[in-house]
């Protein structure tokens, strides 16, 4: 029972992570119908910044410093790349992405070298002992950072001006525009929120509690269970993409233990295969109908 | 006016056009004689090559025979798909296992003839990407992309959990070496020369990777140009017209979806020949992992999203790049360093096809395909059709 | 050959709350032109979709002479003979007129991708006698100088005509026309109307037609079948329909609105 607790808290507070990976990753698709595979290379920038400042600024400092190049990566990506491509559908954006997600990935991993830095100075490897369970501070961290950022993203997406609008937009994006609707911004503001959100995810993930592994490749390829976490609750669902990272995170940490840990990673995606054969628009994600 | 105007371009364009040819017949000519003048220049390439320029030859046309089957999905059938690197394990393994000698205490072979075998490892991929048809039938485009990329998630796990059948991730297991009818296309067997040049084991895989890459090329075409390849463009671009014109969309899509992977089985098999080893990955990161994925890809939409001829250029530079790069490097001093932040002919061919990828989708979404129709247009036609 | 006749009996259809058709019933005589008409959103399109596969109906039953055409797959229908054309004609840009109009003969043809692949003599033969046919399909409606030419390069006309010659090269023996005038002019429109006569009077099939704008209508069909609101509220000869009290409402009701 105490094993299952604390595999329980492990596993959401590694979902609380990939909720807000899948968050971001849902709010581009809302606003634009592009699929970013190039989310994993946002994470992987955040956390090299921090690597690069740590010195200079300190942790905390440096850690800002992460979060908020991640964000303007994701702006930049948006500003220079697809913005300029008026002709392109989302599925071939979707493919560009891909190119952007190679070239960033590659040079962030050369420069890295063998150098595998940890990134959470604040909590990370000071696991406490509480009613006979094991708790990782990462975690418990990652949960309560979570639940802050998603009830301030909810906030704001119900009555910001930025949250209006772009509802309006994913639902008609003609009619949002014949509004008075920017399209340019809420698409901008969309992606540097997925960016700012991806630059906090790399904090905690690049730990010895959540992946025992520095910043490196693997950091990118853990990124990734980003993509069942959207795909389970539907890529158009902003609580799908919350309820998915859980989902997910559950998943890891429960097959881990029980299967193998070679197995949690299949599991997830397995995981996802079976809510796609039953729900091809995943948990709550809208269905399209073919109109004709 | 404007009503007027419409209808006599209307018209006009149907009076200028010119009458329908059974056949264009000198553009097809010289088409035809460019493929036969090409075809003749692989074939005598073994004679002026050496083993390495050969063996990286040979990768190339690995590429080629992956991107081809990639393309078809893609392209024709508007399906992304991110599990070719799934099905390249799979069909190495599948030929590993098929060819590999029967009683071996640590790994399973069937003891089949390697030729047989090589047909099995395409039908296994074929049979396993027919299995992913509830998923590969039912989704739509980017959906089915990211929902193929677990099957290379299941591929390194299976990779490391299958050992009997892998040879595991620490050291892998050894491919029966090739043969065809008794014929082996090693250093061994009738050993004879070909204009004074000894044809061994690098000239004979070279002939054999070739066989491969023409039959996996002509098909694509063939079928391309005819009944399959029309309902997989249908089902791209409007799947309830392909539906009411009496295409089964599910049956079309989960159709290119095993036809591509039959592809990346043969690519697989060819891979494991070429490596001379089945090495399963230990990471997503690897010689069946999400990276070869992605170099697939780039080389497909480098080439043009769909076109055949596209994927092979597509594979010759993704594939060919790296290998080049490697060759060169050692008579011109680059890549020297080695370590931290080292600069290595898969880092650059990486960048190159990465920049490639963005380039393509910005300013020639048709890729290199593209290009060569406006060419070969302008050469052959007054007035290249406009693009919709 | 007669054709069978087509009866949509007692058809409903909801979409969630909303009734896009509600008991619906008409009948399309052997080789009559039958014509679908209403105003915008009354359930002209809706109740095409159904009777081509593409949506499943609450209730109600479509039958082709004795065969049940509800519940049947969408691509089984092509191979019991009825073929579609599209409002938005809905073709592969890229690809050429004659590849085009080839997909039509998709249920009348077989091979698969090995087959085709390695061009087996049959699949070359059958392949080229279906061309044949295409390119006489193509010429009877005036694209015989377009057949090869990329159908994202034709003018609008054009366009629609090759999804009519899609339609055709089915072999129908019932031809659904959703909106063929859409977008199109006056002039291209009368000329429309030349060619659906024409395609009765040269094969003699059976022709539902769904019409917004009532001009083409009435010059052409033999038979009339008014939908509002997803409801039948006419349905009778051109003449008879025109005199109706509840068209003209409907008609002028919601052109005032």
């Amino acid at each position: 029972m105490n094993t299952f607790l604390q595999l329980a808290v492990n596993g959401l507070g590694k979902g609380a992570v990939f909720a807000l990976l899948a968050l971001g990753f849902v709010i581009i698709f809302k606003a634009t119908e592009v699929v970013n595979f190039a989310h994993g290379s946002l994470v992987l920038f955040g956390g090299y910044l921090v690597v690069v400042t740590r010195d200079a600024l300190g942790w905390a400092g440096a850690s800002l410093v992460g979060i908020v190049s991640a964000g303007l990566l994701g702006l930049l990506v948006e500003r220079l790349l697809l913005s300029r491509s008026r002709h392109a559908d989302a599925n071939s954006l979707a493919l560009l992405t891909i190119g952007v997600d190679v070239m960033i990935t590659e040079e962030i991993v050369r420069r890295l070298g063998v150098t595998l830095p940890f990134l959470g100075d604040a909590w990370d490897a000071k696991p406490f002992q509480l009613g006979g369970i094991t708790l990782f501070r990462t975690h418990l961290v990652a949960l309560g950072v979570a639940a802050v950022l998603i009830t301030a993203f909810w906030l704001a997406f119900k009555y910001s001006n930025w949250g209006v609008a772009m509802r309006a937009q994913a639902e008609n994006r003609e009619a949002a525009a014949l509004m008075g609707i920017r399209s340019s911004r809420v698409t901008a503001t969309a992606w540097l929120v997925a960016g700012l959100l991806a630059g906090v995810a790399v904090l905690f993930i690049a730990t010895q509690d959540f992946s025992g592994a520095g910043l490196s490749r693997g950091t990118h390829s853990i990124a990734l269970a980003a993509f069942p976490a959207a795909i389970l609750g539907g890529l158009d669902s902003t609580a799908g993409a919350v309820v998915g990272g859980l989902v997910v995170g559950l998943v890891e940490a429960l097959s881990a233990q029980y299967v193998s840990f070679d197995f949690s990673k299949s599991a997830v995606f397995l995981v996802m295969l079976v809510v796609l054969v039953v729900r091809p628009s995943g948990l709550f994600g809208t269905r399209e109908r073919t109109r004709v | 006016m404007s009503d007027s105007a419409v209808s006599e371009v209307d018209t006009k364009a149907a009076a200028d056009a010119p009458a329908p040819r059974p056949r264009r017949s000198p553009a097809k000519l010289v088409r035809t004689a460019a493929w036969l003048v090409l075809l003749v220049v692989l074939l005598a390439l073994p004679l002026y090559l050496d083993a390495a320029w050969l063996k990286s030859g040979q990768y190339m046309m690995i590429g080629a025979v992956g991107a081809i089957g990639l393309t078809l999905v893609v392209g024709q059938a508007g399906q992304l798909s991110l599990a070719h690197a799934f099905f390249l394990l799979a069909g190495g393994t599948a030929y590993t296992v098929l060819s590999g000698p029967t009683g071996d205490d640590r790994v399973v072979g069937f003891g089949l003839d390697p030729g047989l075998s090589l047909l099995g490892a395409v039908v296994v991929a074929a049979l396993l990407g027919l299995a992913f048809a509830p998923v590969a039938g039912r989704l739509r485009g980017i959906y089915l992309g990211v929902a193929s990329l677990a099957l290379v998630f299941l591929g390194l796990y299976f990779g490391q959990s299958a050992e009997e059948l892998t040879g595991g991730t620490s050291t892998g297991r050894t491919p029966a070496s090739f043969s065809l009818f008794g014929f082996p296309f090693t250093n061994d067997g009738p050993q004879f020369e070909l204009l004074g040049v000894p044809i061994q084991q690098a000239e004979r895989m070279w002939y054999l990777f070739l066989l491969l890459t023409v039959i996996a090329f002509v098909m694509a075409r063939g079928a391309v140009r005819g009944r399959v390849g029309r309902s997989w463009r249908a089902v791209r671009d409007h799947e309830a017209a392909a539906a009411v014109m009496g295409v089964s969309v599910i049956r079309a899509k989960a159709g290119a979806f095993a036809v591509s992977s039959a592809y990346g089985g043969l690519a697989g098999a060819m891979t494991v020949l070429w490596f001379d080893i089945l090495k399963p990955d230990e990471s997503e990161f690897g010689t069946y992992g999400i990276n070869v994925s992605i170099a697939f890809l780039a080389m497909v939409i480098i080439g043009g999203l769909g076109s055949v001829p596209g994927a092979l250029v597509g594979a010759l530079i993704v594939n060919g790049l790296p290998q080049v790069l490697a060759l060169y490097s050692a008579d011109l001093g680059w890549f020297s360093g080695t370590g931290d932040g080292a600069l290595t002919p898969v880092l650059v061919s990486s960048f190159v096809y990465g920049a490639a990828i963005i380039l393509v989708v910005l300013f020639e979404p048709g890729g290199l395909a593209a290009i060569g129709r406006r060419i070969t247009q302008r050469r052959f036609r007054r007035q290249p059709p406009e693009e919709p | 050959m007669t054709p069978p006749e087509l009866r949509v009996d007692r058809l409903s259809l909801r979409f969630g709350g909303i009734r896009a058709l509600d008991d619906v019933s008409f009948t399309v005589a052997p080789g009559s032109l039958h014509a679908l008409i209403g105003p915008n959103g009354a359930g002209k399109s809706s109740c095409f979709n159904v009777i081509s596969g593409l949506y499943q109906a609450n209730d109600g039953r479509v039958l082709l002479g004795e065969q049940d055409l509800t519940g049947i797959a969408p691509h089984k229908l092509a191979r019991l003979g009825v073929g579609r054309s599209f409002q938005n004609a809905a073709l592969s840009p890229g690809s050429t007129v004659l590849d085009n109009v080839m997909l039509g003969r998709h249920a009348l043809t077989r091979g698969g991708f090995l087959e085709v692949g390695l061009r087996l003599p049959w699949t070359v033969r059958a392949e080229r006698r279906h061309a044949e046919r295409v390119r006489e399909i193509c010429a009877f409606l005036g694209l015989g100088p377009v057949v090869d030419a990329p159908v994202g390069a034709l003018p609008y006309g054009a366009v629609k005509r090759v999804d009519l010659a899609r339609a055709l090269a089915v072999e129908p023996v019932l031809l659904l026309l959703d909106e063929p005038a859409a977008g199109m002019n006056a002039s291209e429109t009368a000329e429309l109307a030349g060619t659906i006569s024409e395609i009765r009077a040269e094969l003699g099939i059976s022709i539902l037609l769904v019409e917004h704008d009532m001009g083409l209508v009435m010059g052409i069909a033999d038979r009339v079948t008014v939908l509002d609101f997803g409801r039948r509220i006419a349905d009778g000869t051109p003449a008879e329909v025109q005199s109706d009290p509840d068209v003209i409402k409907a008609y002028l009701g919601t052109e005032a609105a």
